[in-house]
């Protein structure tokens, strides 16, 4: 099990370039992407995963008793049938949203503003700030991520604190790359040189006058990371590295019941589809914002 | 599209396909043949024997190795002097025979004339005195040591040259079946404990250790000089490693390897009518440990809550896929010869769980390791589903677990589930319930239960035994340091190509006895 971390695939610079140049206004790229189905099909499926989250505690659900037959396959009682345990499966996938977007959400928000913060400041200053963090990035990128994964959990641990800390370390120096590339292509731009002979501090350079211009390129790597955090999550749970039983996490549910595969496939199928319908969507969404932003 | 030139060059690939599709079932057919009568002389010669085990993780030491896989790889090279069977009636096997003195304070042990090890020299009672010296001695580093402690004082060569004299610091009429214990094979005298054996793994059992390719497989031959040569009817026995459980099965499935352990996924996987099964033999038990000193473990009634508060016949089903008996919270195997009586089987019973609780609210963790996860689960769902109970789960690695050291979790967790493998009930008092005992996770305490525990050792009648039984099996169970839900059974799902029937279990108390076994794959 693989996950590309956003950006580590050396992005398209000169792309970037044109869609900040020509990019739309705002309210006319919120209409464009309503008006694309599997835009809003995305969106659909990650709120439900949300209310998901949040909500299955209000609805009854549950996902840690024993509410039938050992491994019964899907009835109109259990319609995702149950586990190993007599655990309904329904419950269970519904209840997993929860570590799911506990994690990926916050970790990607993490790395995010890390990785934003940190490319804005190496695009700005450039000389040898710029060569020393593009260079440590390197670095960090060419590390097998789930390698380097597992290392930060062996020195952080598997809380939810330091997973969203781990998440944002790994996903940080991609972000970083492509808003340094990003705020390289603003520099250039009058309404920068504008701004300094104004006598602006950078600090407003930076957040008032750059930011609102690579803000695009930031949503969609956030969105691409949420997505990228949600499989590496799950992959940890899949290797005992997150979540620990009872709990719902689809990894976990995926690495304990993967035994019964050839007779309770319903055990395994669902939870992948938890993650895989979750992973499908935060990139669809990434892709309709990336193409409306052009 | 077909066109003119395309159509004999596919009539000619056609006829060729055809050609080689002929040519190789003609192959298959005389390969077939040629298996077949190979297959019938391995056949005469009882065929050779593959199976899966995961690969043991440290030196294969046979004197301090605690990994089943490791005592399996040793095992069959090895033998010790005695085993049991899967009634657990006792076995001779390199002893012939054994004799307490008439003040029990020793036991003769007859040995089997004209043994010889793998290497070809005689084994002899210097060789038993070593081993015996070594496992019990007072540097040892065996888990077989605790078996002997405060019971055995001394092993010498008896009066004749194949006896061994096993004398005693106080009767203890059970004495042979710790001969059957962990650790007991019998090595040379000039074997040193802490050696890699593997590098020279000289042993007296039914066969020699050809090959360990690490990560891999051992490959074993039959052993000539084995005293019961005749009787071991496989010709080669071949272990390979696997990753998990998974793996077996598939392997298992795919025919490479001719038996998998019975396991819930097994049982679940295989319609098991399809293949043989061996007799399931009691193993072990799943013990659920509360730390007896602190709250609100320290309150026997909440203990006893607990105990009444588990469904013990749901557990045997979920967790061991029906190969188990419900057990009562007292040590006592069902297939020992003593068995308690007068202790009333405790049902879940939640009407009595509440009068237990008086309306308290008792939260605690159990802590355990991966491989009685399912156990915790089902344990922690159905304590959570009677009002009164917040119980939550600590899976660790069994490296954490077992972790070294004064804080190990094992041994200090308020509630802890581990495995034991089957012991004598006095063993149990002296490991488990013992006063200041090492591995006393309980922290329980009562003198009166070790008088009656000594005083049961040294009975000789079975009259006398079955009184004392009844009075340790009831402090047991009412006093419930330790919650017993189960004794487990464990069997192997065979091919069916795999004839004839295992004596014992395959561990150390069965001594991994393939004799009678051939396979004609």
């Amino acid at each position: 099990m693989t996950a590309t971390i956003p950006g580590s695939a050396a992005p398209a610079v000169d792309s970037l370039q044109a869609d900040a140049s020509e990019a739309a206004p705002g309210g006319s790229r919120f209409r464009s992407l309503l008006r694309r189905p599997s835009f809003i099909v995305s969106v659909l499926i990650v709120v439900w995963w949300v209310v998901a989250a949040i909500g299955w505690h209000l609805v009854g659900l549950q996902p840690y008793a024993k509410t039938g037959e050992l491994l019964a396959s899907p009835t109109w009682a259990h319609p995702f049938g149950t586990d190993n345990l007599g655990r309904d499966m329904f419950a269970r996938v519904v209840a997993g949203a929860g570590p799911a977007l506990l994690i990926g959400p916050f970790g990607a928000l993490l790395a995010t503003i890390i990785g934003g913060a940190l490319g804005l400041v190496a695009g700005y200053y450039r000389g040898v700030v710029d060569t020393l963090m593009m260079r440590f990035f390197d670095v960090l990128l060419a590390l097998p991520s789930l390698i380097f994964l597992v290392v930060l959990v062996g020195a952080f641990g598997i809380g939810p604190g330091a997973l969203i800390l781990i998440v944002g370390i790994l996903f940080a120096p991609g972000i970083a790359r492509i808003i340094r590339a990003a705020t390289l292509v603003e520099m250039g731009k009058s309404y920068v040189t504008a701004a300094k002979l104004q006598g602006e501090r950078d600090v407003r350079i930076l957040f008032r006058e750059l930011l609102p211009n690579v803000l695009p390129n930031l949503v969609i790597q956030a969105t691409l990371s949420l997505a990228a955090a949600v499989f590496i999550t799950a992959s940890l749970s899949f290797l005992g590295l997150g979540s620990q039983p009872p709990s719902a996490d689809w990894g976990l549910a995926i690495n304990e019941n993967r035994v019964y595969l050839q007779t309770a496939w319903w055990t395994v199928v669902f939870p992948a589809v938890g993650v895989a319908s979750l992973v499908v969507a935060a990139n669809l969404i990434a892709d309709n914002i990336r193409e409306v932003s052009r | 599209m077909i066109t003119s030139r395309t159509r004999p060059r596919r009539a000619t690939r056609i006829a060729l396909a055809a050609s080689v599709a002929a040519l190789s079932v003609l192959l298959a057919a005389c390969s077939s043949g040629g298996g077949s009568s190979s297959g019938s002389s391995s056949s005469a010669s009882g065929g050779s024997y593959t199976l899966g085990l995961a690969e043991p993780t440290s030196t294969i030491d046979p004197e301090t190795t605690g990994d089943y896989n490791a005592m399996y790889v040793v095992g069959l090279a090895s033998e010790g002097l005695i085993s049991q069977n899967s009634k657990g009636v006792l076995q001779p096997r390199l002893a012939s025979s054994w004799k307490a003195a008439s003040d029990g304070l020793s036991w003769t042990v007859t040995l089997r004339k004209n043994v010889k090890f793998s290497n070809g020299k005689a084994l002899g009672a210097k060789d038993v005195v070593a081993t015996f010296d070594s496992i019990a001695g007072k540097d040892s580093q065996s888990p077989g040591a605790s078996s002997f402690q405060g019971i055995l004082k001394s092993v010498a060569p008896g009066s004749t040259a194949d006896t061994v004299v096993f004398s005693l610091d106080r009767p203890f009429s059970d004495f042979p079946y710790l001969l059957t214990g962990s650790n007991t094979t019998i090595l040379p005298a000039s074997y040193k404990a802490g050696t890699n054996w593997i590098k020279d793994p000289v042993g007296a059992g039914q066969f020699i250790l050809e090959k360990y390719t690490p990560g891999q497989s051992v490959t074993y031959k039959k052993n000539p000089d084995y005293w019961d040569a005749k009787h071991v009817k496989l010709s080669a026995v071949t272990i390979n490693f696997y990753a998990d459980a998974q793996a077996q099965l598939l392997a298992f499935q795919s025919g490479e390897i001719d038996q998998v352990a019975y396991s819930p996924t097994v049982a679940s996987t295989l319609k098991v009518a399809d293949y043989r099964q061996t007799t399931p033999a009691y193993n072990k038990f799943d013990g659920i440990f509360l730390n007896v000193k602190q709250a609100p473990l320290d309150d026997v009634a909440v203990r006893q809550a607990i105990a009444l508060a588990i469904d013990r016949k749901a557990i045997v089903k979920s967790v061991y896929a029906g190969q188990a008996t419900v057990a009562d919270d007292y040590l006592y195997f069902p297939n020992y010869a003593v068995q308690p009586d007068g202790v009333p089987q405790r049902e879940q019973d939640l009407a009595k769980v509440k009068q237990l609780l008086g309306g308290k609210k008792v939260r605690f963790t159990i802590t355990t390791l991966t491989d009685e996860k399912t156990l915790a689960e089902v344990v922690q769902q159905q304590l959570n589903a009677v009002p009164g109970f917040d119980v939550s789960i600590k899976i660790l690695t069994s490296a954490q677990y077992y972790a070294d050291g004064a804080s190990t979790p094992w041994l200090n967790a308020p509630v802890t589930i581990t495995n034991w493998a089957q012991r004598l009930p006095s063993q149990y008092v002296n490991l488990l319930y013992k006063t200041g005992a090492a591995w006393n996770a309980s922290k329980y305490s009562n003198p009166a239960l070790e008088k009656l525990s000594n005083q049961y050792d040294e009975a000789k009648t079975t009259a006398e035994k079955q009184t004392l039984a009844d009075r340790i099996a009831t402090i047991e169970n009412t006093d419930t340091a330790v919650i017993v839900p189960a004794f487990a059974t464990g069997s192997y799902v065979l091919q069916k190509t795999v004839k004839g029937t295992f004596s014992g279990p395959q561990d150390f108390p069965g001594g991994f006895d393939f004799r009678g076994i051939s396979n004609s794959k």
